[in-house]
């Protein structure tokens, strides 16, 4: 073959990407000082957060049992008997609550500097829909130790969705599988929490962050401000 | 910079040592991370150990009463002298995990969520319960009473 380049290694023959404008690409942006402050990186944690909630998770489901009679045995068993498992368990849940911490703190950070405003809207609205998925997330996995305040939280959790008007019952029925908490309702909560949700949240993320990079990093009101009455009380002078 | 791995050009030392150190430390924690991963995937199999454990005496445990406890894991358990014979019970209801609570008059274990019965032997006699609740070895000896807790 012709584009066969003599000096290129094995690697870059049989895989021909331009590696080098990938990395570019990647990590080459040049952000404006502001982003300097690290409450302007409060969107990167979450997703560090969720990549490692998905290697915990699948590394806990290895040994979950969605089945009523044995779910809290078989989380007990993760945290007493399986080597680190109680290491994996504490990872996946401190991660979940920083998560929701830093995706909340991330939509007051985007509200206060008015960062999602046109032409961001759908950077807003996607982000906004991953608070959701975070929170939906947090209810299903709480309820998956199937502990007495786990339990609880379903029946009061599905209650809630249940009053919706209209649909309401719908949403019930749907989450418990049945009237009440029952054999088919950890089985749907384990399902959404470790398929749905993140297929979801992964999907948005993707979309987020493609639109963040499409649109550039906003700009900085506050900063703008202060350097342009700098520059007017230097013309001043 | 201008040189491919595999190539012909030349690598200067100060590429060479930082690339050799990030392959070295890459190598160690991945290696690390790797060799546990494994080892939480293939447990070795534990031996369920039991102790026998002080809960109570019998000047306590008159026939007729009942007296909670909690085993080593947190879960809670009664034990019920039914007329002089003393069993222990997981106070976790086998249906979905509710806690059952003894009624000594009419010598039942029932729980409140959906209405499951139990007799003094843990027997599930009624409602949606699937199977008997688990019970704890009691051993009497010299009036106290010793429940065998699994050891964590």
């Amino acid at each position: 073959m012709e584009d066969v380049k003599k000096n290129e290694g094995w690697i870059d023959q049989t895989l021909p990407v331009d590696w080098g404008k990938i990395k570019e690409e990647a990590v080459g942006e040049i952000l404006p000082h502001h982003m300097k402050l690290w409450w302007y990186c409060l969107g990167g944690v979450p997703a560090i957060m969720f990549l490692m909630l998905v290697i915990s998770g699948i590394m806990m489901a290895f040994y979950y049992v969605p089945y009523p009679s044995e779910a809290y045995e078989s989380v007990a068993r993760i945290t007493n008997d399986i080597p680190f498992g109680w290491w994996l368990r504490s990872i996946h849940r401190w991660c979940a609550e920083l998560m929701v911490v830093t995706v909340s703190l991330h939509a007051i950070r985007v509200f206060a500097t008015g960062a999602y405003r046109h032409p961001r809207e759908f950077c807003w609205i996607s982000g906004s829909i991953l608070l959701l998925l975070t929170l939906g997330a947090g209810f299903t996995g709480y309820s998956l130790c199937y502990t007495q305040t786990s339990y609880w939280a379903m029946t009061i959790g599905t209650g809630i969705a249940g009053k919706t008007p209209i649909i309401g019952d719908f949403i019930s029925r749907f989450l418990l599988g049945g009237e009440s908490i029952g054999d088919a309702t950890l089985n749907r909560f384990f399902i959404l929490h470790a398929a749905i949700i993140p297929a979801i949240i992964f999907l948005m993320i993707f979309v987020h962050i493609v639109l963040i990079r499409l649109h550039g990093v906003a700009e900085h009101i506050v900063g703008m401000q202060r350097e342009l009455i700098k520059g007017l009380s230097r013309g001043d002078e | 910079m201008n040189e491919k791995e595999g190539g012909g050009g030349e690598v200067s030392r100060r590429d060479f040592l930082a690339n050799a150190a990030m392959t070295v430390g890459l190598a160690a924690s991945l290696g690390t991370a790797g060799y546990y991963g494994v080892r939480y995937l293939v447990p070795k199999p534990r031996k369920k150990t039991f102790v026998d454990v002080l809960v109570t005496n019998l000047k306590e445990l008159t026939p007729g009463a009942a007296q909670e406890f909690i085993d080593a894991q947190g879960r809670k358990g009664i034990l019920v002298n039914n007329n002089g014979t003393v069993k222990a019970f997981s106070k976790i209801c086998t249906h979905l995990g509710c806690e059952v609570e003894w009624h000594s008059q009419k010598k039942e274990f029932f729980c409140p969520c959906h209405e499951g019965f139990f007799d003094a032997n843990g027997k599930n006699v009624k409602g949606p319960p699937p199977r008997p609740l688990n019970e704890f070895k009691v051993t009497v000896k010299d009036d106290n009473v010793y429940v065998a807790l699994e050891e964590v």
